[in-house]
């Protein structure tokens, strides 16, 4: 019985002291991360570099809200557009938000600095990438029947620029999406890689970096997870998959859909994953030099054996002669995203 | 004597009790306090600014190809159109899917692996005559050209392609590809 009592007591106790160990670790991780914004509120205004280089970005095409009767939310209104046209667009993404052209032109105007605010319902309409209401209408409304999109895909934002300390580890996000009217399920591999030089939008040079600053990372894409290449990776001789990329194969985002005679059904337009959030996470070695550094993403094709895999497999579904590995005919002279990170 | 009894049973359930909530509590305590440790951990970069900008790019291949084709009668050809061109179907079309001009070099990324190929020439006008971007098997297949000089965002350029030879003899699967490669950049 006193023994009983005597261990409640040390129960009890342990608990509060728990208790008051946690909240006070918790009020030191709040007022290091205080001190933290505040250091870098103090260099926010300025970037650190001339990126867009005198190019002229173009930002959204903002409209005034109205509703729509045909989709039920406040997508855009467009003329000729039937409402069999809207089904299949737009049927399997997000209802269309009230304040979606200001909160998109607060993104383009570069004062939503924190995209995790920004919830799907933004960035996975077409309307959020400023070309869409240029190429709507070709790439949908009349789309040519006799020619085929195998390729299209692209980030936003293009570069972001961020601080940190040494000795952490930190995550940063960008959104990478297929283009628009792609046909192909595009087979490929992003990979973050540490460039030897940053480039601003024009393709200048902003730093050099050398190889030997590798030693002082340790980075890979953390999501999406690399769900489909697990479920085929063991079965195949090799790969060309390293342990920081993201191998994935993207929907169509525009697709005639057939019966098994070949008789045509329906048309099918944007999958609900057509943009996805892609998040590089990085370690920072406690004896990094201070400066400026250089991340981004390239895409490489995938090797001979995985795109055996897609284009006939008896494990998982595989796509036949819609399956197209990509990124090597067409290249960009700047990465997709660049990341240029201040360690200080 | 019983009652007794009876009353220290219930304390010792109560006791019981109380150790079981304690430990559970003070199992969620430190689950929260190792959660909150690694939430710590690793957070997101402060972004301190960014560029609203976009590359996104597509292309459009004639017919259901997923390269640039040629499939000749015989060994001899002259201006063979490119498989699944048409005069209504350009060979290529390239769209600005992002939101900055774009400029469109072309290169052929080593020499031509077959022998007897003349040449490979692109034209914005469906006409084989009106030829405006050439390639040759002297020493000008690695040349660079700009087939584009500004696509503005959300617009397209298409081109049609063909190519002549002589004595040209079909090889191992893949032995007479070459790679074709288009650059886009800031116009």
């Amino acid at each position: 019985m006193a023994h009983t009592k005597k261990k409640a007591k040390i129960i009890v106790a342990v608990v509060v002291l728990c208790f008051i160990g946690t909240a006070s670790a918790i009020i030191f991780t709040s007022s290091e991360n205080e001190s933290f914004l505040d250091m870098i509120q103090q260099k926010k205004g300025e970037p650190r570099y001339d990126y867009t280089g005198g190019s002229e970005l173009f930002p959204v095409e903002f409209r005034e809200k109205v509703w729509n009767n045909i989709t039920g939310d406040f997508r855009p209104n467009y003329p000729n557009m039937t409402n069999e046209e809207y089904a299949w667009i737009f049927g399997n993404l997000p209802p269309f938000p009230e304040d979606f052209f200001s909160i998109t032109e607060l993104v383009y105007e570069g004062k939503i600095a924190d995209f995790s605010r920004i919830t799907e319902e933004y960035w996975k309409q077409p309307e959020f990438y400023t070309a869409w209401f240029s190429l709507y209408e070709p790439k949908y409304l009349r789309n040519n029947p006799g020619s085929w999109c195998p390729e299209g895909y692209g980030c936003f934002p293009l570069i972001k620029e961020g601080y940190v300390d040494k000795g952490v580890t930190m995550r940063i996000d960008t959104f990478f999406r297929t283009g628009f009217a792609v046909e192909a399920y595009q087979g490929l591999i992003l990979r973050p890689y540490m460039p030897k030089e940053a480039k601003n939008v024009m393709g200048n040079t902003l730093f050099e970096q050398s190889d030997s600053v590798e030693k002082y990372f340790n980075y890979h894409i953390t999501n999406p997870d690399n769900a489909i290449f697990t479920s085929f990776k063991d079965s195949i001789s090799s790969n060309n998959v390293l342990e920081k990329d993201w191998f994935t194969v993207l929907e169509p985002t525009y697709s005639l859909i057939l019966d098994k005679y070949g008789n045509f059904v329906q048309y099918q337009g944007f999958p609900e994953d057509w943009v996805q959030i892609v998040t590089l996470e990085i370690d920072v070695a406690p004896d990094t030099p201070t400066g400026d550094y250089v991340f981004a993403f390239k895409i490489e094709e995938p090797c001979y054996h995985i795109n055996q895999e897609f284009y006939y497999s008896i494990d998982h579904e595989y796509y036949g002669s819609k399956y197209n590995p990509v990124g090597r005919m067409f290249k960009t002279d700047i990465p997709h995203f660049q990341l240029i990170l201040h360690v200080q | 004597m019983v009652r007794k009894k009876k009353v220290v049973r219930k304390r010792g359930e109560k006791m019981k009790k109380i150790n079981k909530i304690g430990s559970c509590f003070l199992a969620v305590i430190v689950l929260f306090a190792f959660t909150s440790i690694v939430i710590a951990d690793v957070s997101n970069i402060e972004v301190t600014w960014y560029v609203p900008g976009d590359t996104s790019f597509s292309y459009d291949l004639a017919g259901a190809e997923t390269e640039i084709v040629f499939a000749p009668s015989g060994q001899n050809f002259n201006n063979q159109s490119m498989r699944s061109q048409t005069s209504a179907i350009p060979g290529l079309n390239i769209s600005n899917d992002g939101n900055k001009a774009i400029k469109i070099n072309a290169t052929f990324a080593d020499a031509w692996y077959a022998s007897g190929i003349a040449n490979f020439n692109m034209s914005i006008a469906p006409t084989d005559n009106s030829t405006r971007y050439y390639w040759t098997n002297a020493n000008e297949t690695t040349s660079n050209q700009t087939i584009a000089s500004s696509i503005a965002q959300g617009s397209y350029e298409e081109w049609w392609i063909w190519s002549s030879g002589t004595g040209v003899t079909e090889s191992a699967e893949g032995a007479d590809k070459s790679t074709f490669r288009l650059t886009s950049s800031s116009a």
